[in-house]
């Protein structure tokens, strides 16, 4: 165990575990990857150079934030790195999503296939637009948190949530509600 | 608070990040308006649905080994690479003598030094570019010898041809003594 541990340098402690982060952490900073790429194998990616640059920059870590979300910000800064080459497959891919969408279909959706849609329909937003939605709906975090997080304003935050929210609704088909008091139609609290 | 000020400040209300005065007059607000019940009820089932569908569709993936064994091992190369300023000095300063990079530019380091000043006074060493000097009493004239290149270029046959014509010119520089007597200089150049 000591053999995983990072020489920090930090101002809460002066070494940390990375094989205990990962068993705690890892997870849950893949899911969040899964969510903004769309891709689990690029997901996996992900996560892999975030934690390879963490322990290359670990002294830059000032210990301001939770290591968590100190994490979760490199892998954003990857993501939009990967968002900007993929550009072009994503817009590409915005015309078959769409098309995939019939209303015969979506009345035999169960909950698994709603949550599926909902996170594909997620992939044509915008980086920034789907950042805050993950943030937000994922992550939970809080407006001045996701501010700091993304190096905007929290106005800038909030009108980017209004934004993200009306081009997901759009982008779902009209028997989907996602403000319905249980979820969606299909998807809800049992 | 009215219906379009609470809307500004809906999500933090929601965040229980507004002041203490100010989450307290909203929540006063909503108490009595309808409208803007419903729009909290309606960001709380937002914020259900998408929980739970993200929840859904991620809970099955998990890091794989093969990341995590990747990871690890970034860590132990990071940990046997020198961190602070002494150990990267020390790291800089047991580089093997016989490393190629740093053979390679000592060697042409070295060359540069020997031959350096025969370079420079290669055109100067040729027998009928030898300087002259003309002394007339208490200045005296030398030739400084210059050669120059003059590069034609002519297309023969498709391919360009260089042709290379090498010119010895001479100027003259004036030296005299300095007669003035505060100045350090001893003597005064003049290039024609």
């Amino acid at each position: 165990m000591a053999e995983n541990q990072c020489r920090s340098g930090t101002k809460d402690d002066s070494s940390f575990d990375v094989q205990e982060f990962i068993d705690s952490h890892g997870d849950r900073l893949l899911r969040s990857a899964y969510l903004l790429c769309g891709d689990e194998t690029e997901a996996q990616d992900l996560v892999q150079e975030t934690l390879i640059q963490a322990i290359k920059s670990w002294e830059k870590f000032r210990g301001e934030s939770a290591r968590y979300t100190w994490l979760h910000g490199i892998l954003l800064n990857l993501c939009r790195r990967h968002q900007r080459k993929q550009k072009r497959l994503v817009y590409d891919e915005d015309v078959v999503e769409k098309a995939a969408f019939q209303a015969d279909e979506i009345r035999e959706m169960d909950r698994d296939i709603c949550a599926a849609k909902i996170t594909n329909a997620m992939q044509n937003l915008s980086q920034e637009h789907r950042e805050v939605i993950v943030l937000r709906f994922y992550e939970g975090m809080k407006i001045d948190e996701i501010a700091r997080q993304t190096g905007v304003s929290k106005g800038t935050v909030k009108s980017r949530l209004h934004y993200a929210v009306r081009s997901l609704e759009q982008l779902l088909p009209p028997e989907m509600n996602l403000f319905a008091s249980d979820g969606t139609h299909s998807i809800g609290n049992p | 608070v009215n219906c379009e000020t609470f809307n500004d400040v809906l999500p933090e209300y929601l965040d229980g990040t507004l002041l203490a005065a100010e989450q307290a007059a909203a929540r006063e607000h909503v108490a009595k308006c309808g409208v803007c019940q419903l729009a909290v009820a309606k960001q709380e089932a937002l914020a259900r649905t998408l929980q739970h569908a993200f929840n859904r569709e991620v809970e099955r993936l998990s890091l794989s080994a093969k990341t995590r064994e990747i990871v690890l091992d970034a860590l132990k190369r990071q940990e046997l690479e020198p961190t602070t300023r002494r150990e990267r000095l020390l790291a800089y300063l047991t580089v093997p003598w016989w490393n190629p990079a740093c053979a390679g530019f000592a060697f042409v380091c070295l060359l540069m030094f020997v031959f350096a000043g025969h370079f420079h006074v290669l055109p100067a060493g040729r027998s009928d570019l030898q300087p002259m000097a003309r002394e007339s009493g208490d200045s005296y004239v030398v030739d400084v010898p210059i050669e120059s290149e003059m590069h034609f270029f002519r297309r023969r046959n498709g391919s360009v041809v260089d042709a290379v014509i090498t010119e010895a010119g001479i100027i003259s520089a004036n030296f005299s003594r300095n007669t003035h007597p505060s100045s350090s200089l001893k003597q005064r150049v003049n290039y024609n």
